[in-house]
C-alpha cells in the first residue's frame, strides 16, 4: 500500500519504454517530488501530484516507478 | 443560427487556412479564451461531442482588424498521441493539410509552468510569431506560488500576458502583444529560449526550471491546491465517491429525460402543426405531401431529439468544465480497464444513453486505437432515446395494466444494455482483439472551477448546432427516401406511381420479408415499421401507426389509437394476433441489439475511416438481434407463452 500524503523522490521509471517516455514527458522525471495525493475508492487509480497538476495512474503504472 | 455571413469567403486577405492558432495542454482555459476572443462567435468545424474540439472563429470587432482564430485540441503529450493530439500537432508543426497557423497564442496555466512551459518549446520551435497567454492567475494564491509575468517575458524572449479568460481580464493586451509580435517577426526571427529547449524531457525539464529560476516565478509546484484537494477528498472518497458518482449521473439522466419532454414534445407539435398546415394548401398533392411528411417530417424526426442533446452538451460541458468529468472517468477506470476499455470510454459510454452519433465523436480522446474501436463498438448497445418511444409503446401494449411494471421493465432494459456492452467489450477484447495489457491512463485531473454559464451556453450551442449540421442530412435524406419507399409503388399501367401504403414498394419488400418475419412471430406491416426505423428507431412507432391506418396528427391518441389496432390486429385471413407477450418481447430484444440507425454507421464510417467496420458491426447487431429475437419469441411460445 502506498501512503498517501508523503513526498517521493523519483529515483527511475522502469516499464514499458513508450508508455514510461510519455510519462517522463508528463513531468516524471528522474529527482522529482511525488505525492500521492488520494486513492479512488477501488483502490485505483491513484491521484499524485506533480510539478503542480494532478495525475490519474494506474497502480500498475505506479509501479514503474522507482522512488527514494 | 447562422454565425458567419458569407463575406467570410470575401472579406479578408486572410484565406480561411491561415489562421492564428490558440494551442496548449488541456485545461489551460484555451476555450475560454477562444469565447472571449470571439466574443462566442465561434463554431465547432465538423468536430462536435464533448471533448476538446477543433473550433473556429473569428475575433471581435473590438480588438482591431478581423482575424480567423482556430483553437486546437489540447496536447498532454506529442509521445503516442491520441487522435486529438495527433491533429493539434500537425497544425502546429505546419504538416496539416486544411489549417496553417501564421502565428500562435500559447495558452499557459501559471500554476503550472514547468509542464506547460515544456510544451511551449514545440510551439516556439515553429518561429512564428507567438504570444504567452499566462491563464490561472487567480489560482496561484491557492497552491502558493509566485510569478512575474514581466520577468518571464524578459527570460523566455516571449511576450507574456497574463489574462483572465473567464472576465475577458487582459484579452486586448493579448491581441496588442500579438500585432506587435508579428510586426516584429516580417525582420529575423528573434530567437528565444524557448525555441532552444531540447526534444529530451528530462534535460527540457532541467531547462525550464532553470529560466523559471532566473525569471523570479517563485513554484512551489507540488503544493496541493486546498480547494481541489477536499472536493476531491469526498469526490474521490472509499465510500462516498460512488454514491456521489451515481448522484450525478443520476440528475443527468433526470435531466436528459423528464427536464427535456416538454421542449421536445413542443418541437414535435410545431413540425406536426407545419406538416398539417402545408399539407391543407393541397391535401391531394404528391409534392406537398412528400414535402410535409417527407421532408419536413424527416426534418422534426431529428429536432425533436434536439433540445434533448442540447441538454446532454450542457451538462457534460457544464461538468466538463467544472472538473468533475476527469474524476468520473478516474473512478471507473477500474472496472472499464478490466473491460478492455479506458477510464476516458466513461464519457461515448454515457452519451450513448442519449444518442450514439455524439458519443462515437467523444471517443476521440481515447488514446490507443484498439480501446477507441472497442468504444465505438459497444456504443450502440447504449440505450439510446430514440429507442424510448419504441419502449414505451411495445411495454404499453405488453403490460397495459400496470404503468409501474412498464418503469420497471424500462429500467431494466436500461441497465441491462450496460450490462450487455460490458460483456460484448469484455469479450470481444479478449477473443478478437487479443486483449493483453490497457494503454496508458495517466490522465490530468483539472483544479475544480466555479463554472461561467456564459462560455458554456455558447459552447453548448456550437456543438448542438454542429451536431444538427452533421446528424440532419443523412437522418432527413434516410426519411426522405423511406417516405417515396413507402408511397409509391408499381401499378399494372405505370412502373412507378402514388399508391396507397399497403400497395408500395416498402410494403412489397415486407412481404418479401415476410418468411423471415414469421419466426419472430410478427408479418409485413411490422416489417415495413422495422426498415423505416433505420431513418431513426422512434420512427418505428409513426410508421406503425400509418400501416395499420392510425388516422391521427394529435402523437398521445395516435399512441392510444394504435395501441388499440394492436390489440385486435391479426394475421391476414386468419383470427390469430399478431401481437402476442411472446412477439412483443421479441419486438423489444430485436431493438435492443439491433443497430437501426443509418446515421450512426455513416458516422462509426467516417471516424474509424473504415466501411469494412462500419458494416460488420450494422450486420453483427441486426443479425445478432433478429438471431436473439427468433430465439426468444420461439423459446416462450415452447413454453407455452402465447
Amino acid at each position: 500500500m502506498v501512503p498517501l500524503s508523503r513526498t517521493f523522490h523519483i529515483d527511475s521509471l522502469d516499464g514499458p519504454e513508450e508508455d514510461c517516455n510519455r510519462l517522463l514527458d508528463l513531468g516524471l522525471t528522474p529527482g522529482e517530488n511525488v505525492i500521492v495525493t488520494h486513492a479512488a475508492p477501488l483502490g485505483d487509480p491513484l491521484i499524485i501530484r506533480i510539478r503542480g497538476a494532478s495525475l490519474a495512474l494506474r497502480k500498475r503504472e505506479a509501479a514503474w516507478i522507482w522512488v527514494v | 443560427m447562422s454565425c458567419h455571413p458569407p463575406e467570410v469567403e470575401s472579406s479578408s486577405v486572410h484565406t480561411e487556412d491561415q489562421s492564428i492558432c490558440l494551442v496548449g495542454m488541456p485545461n489551460a482555459g484555451k476555450t475560454t479564451l477562444m469565447n472571449a476572443l470571439t466574443g462566442g462567435n465561434f463554431k465547432t468545424a465538423n468536430y462536435p461531442g464533448v471533448t476538446v474540439s477543433l473550433l473556429r472563429g473569428r475575433t471581435k470587432p473590438e480588438f482591431g482588424p478581423v482575424r480567423n482564430l482556430v483553437d486546437l485540441p489540447g496536447v498532454h503529450s506529442v509521445i503516442a498521441p491520441s487522435p486529438e493530439e495527433e491533429l493539434a500537432c500537425q497544425v502546429i508543426e505546419g504538416k496539416h493539410s486544411r489549417v496553417k497557423p501564421d502565428a500562435f497564442i500559447l495558452v499557459v496555466d501559471a500554476t503550472q509552468l514547468e509542464r506547460h512551459l515544456k510544451f511551449a518549446g514545440l510551439v516556439a520551435r515553429q518561429a512564428k510569431p507567438t504570444v504567452i497567454a499566462l491563464t490561472m492567475m487567480d489560482l496561484l494564491p491557492r497552491t502558493r506560488q509566485v510569478v512575474d509575468p514581466a520577468r518571464l517575458s524578459e527570460t523566455l524572449g516571449v511576450p507574456v500576458v497574463p489574462v483572465d479568460p473567464r472576465t475577458g481580464k487582459g484579452v486586448g493586451d493579448l491581441v496588442v502583444a500579438l500585432d506587435r509580435a508579428a510586426r516584429k517577426a516580417s525582420g529575423p526571427t528573434p530567437v528565444n529560449a524557448l525555441a532552444q529547449l531540447p526534444h529530451e524531457p528530462v534535460a527540457a525539464f532541467m531547462q525550464v526550471r532553470d529560466l523559471l529560476r532566473r525569471s523570479g516565478s517563485v513554484a512551489h509546484s507540488n503544493e496541493v491546491d486546498s480547494v481541489t484537494s477536499r472536493i476531491d477528498g469526498i469526490v474521490l472518497h472509499r465510500y462516498l465517491g460512488f454514491p456521489v458518482f451515481f448522484v450525478v449521473l443520476m440528475s443527468l439522466f433526470a435531466a436528459i429525460f423528464w427536464a427535456a419532454s416538454p421542449f421536445m414534445d413542443l418541437v414535435d407539435e410545431g413540425f406536426k402543426f407545419a406538416g398539417s398546415l402545408l399539407t391543407s394548401i393541397a391535401p391531394q398533392s404528391v409534392i406537398v405531401r412528400f414535402l410535409a411528411e417527407g421532408i419536413i417530417g424527416g426534418v422534426g424526426v431529428v429536432a425533436v431529439f434536439f433540445p434533448q442533446i442540447m441538454i446532454l452538451f450542457f451538462l457534460m460541458t457544464l461538468l466538463e468544465d467544472s472538473g468533475y468529468l476527469a474524476r468520473g472517468a478516474a473512478l471507473v477506470d477500474r472496472p472499464l480497464s478490466f473491460l478492455g476499455l479506458h477510464g476516458r470510454s466513461f464519457v461515448p459510454m454515457l452519451s450513448g444513453f442519449a444518442c450514439a452519433i455524439p458519443a462515437v465523436f467523444a471517443a476521440r480522446s481515447i488514446p490507443a486505437r484498439r480501446e477507441r474501436l472497442l468504444t465505438i463498438w459497444i456504443l450502440p448497445l447504449m440505450s439510446c432515446s430514440a429507442r424510448l418511444p419504441v419502449y414505451s409503446l411495445l411495454l404499453a401494449a405488453l403490460l397495459p395494466a400496470a404503468a409501474w411494471k412498464a418503469g420497471l421493465s424500462l429500467a431494466a432494459i436500461y441497465i441491462s444494455s450496460l450490462l450487455v456492452g460490458a460483456l460484448v467489450a469484455g469479450m470481444a477484447a479478449r477473443i478478437f482483439l487479443k486483449y493483453r495489457t490497457p494503454s496508458l491512463l495517466a490522465m490530468e485531473l483539472p483544479a475544480y472551477r466555479v463554472p461561467r454559464w456564459k462560455p458554456i451556453l455558447k459552447m453548448t450551442w456550437a456543438r448542438g448546432f454542429s451536431y444538427l449540421q452533421r446528424a440532419g442530412v443523412p437522418i432527413m435524406t434516410v426519411s426522405a427516401v423511406l417516405w417515396l419507399v413507402s408511397n409509391f409503388g408499381s401499378t399494372p399501367d405505370r412502373f412507378i406511381a402514388p399508391t396507397p401504403k399497403d400497395q408500395s414498394y416498402a410494403a412489397k419488400l415486407g412481404h418479401r420479408m415476410e418468411p423471415a418475419l414469421r419466426p419472430m412471430g410478427v408479418e409485413w406491416r411490422v416489417g415495413v415499421g422495422l426498415i423505416s426505423a433505420f431513418a431513426a428507431r422512434e420512427v418505428f412507432v409513426s410508421s406503425m401507426a400509418i400501416v395499420f391506418h392510425v388516422e391521427s396528427s394529435n402523437e398521445e391518441t395516435q399512441k392510444e389509437g394504435l395501441l388499440q389496432q394492436m390489440r385486435t390486429a391479426t394475421f391476414p385471413g386468419t383470427d390469430q394476433l399478431i401481437f402476442t407477450p411472446s412477439s412483443i418481447v421479441g419486438l423489444i430484444v430485436f431493438f435492443f441489439f439491433s443497430l437501426q440507425c443509418f446515421s450512426t454507421v455513416a458516422v462509426v464510417r467516417k471516424e474509424m475511416n473504415s466501411w469494412r467496420l462500419a458494416g460488420l458491426q450494422l450486420l453483427f447487431y441486426t443479425g445478432l438481434g433478429y438471431a436473439l429475437s427468433v430465439l426468444t419469441v420461439q423459446t416462450l411460445r415452447a413454453f407455452g407463452v402465447a
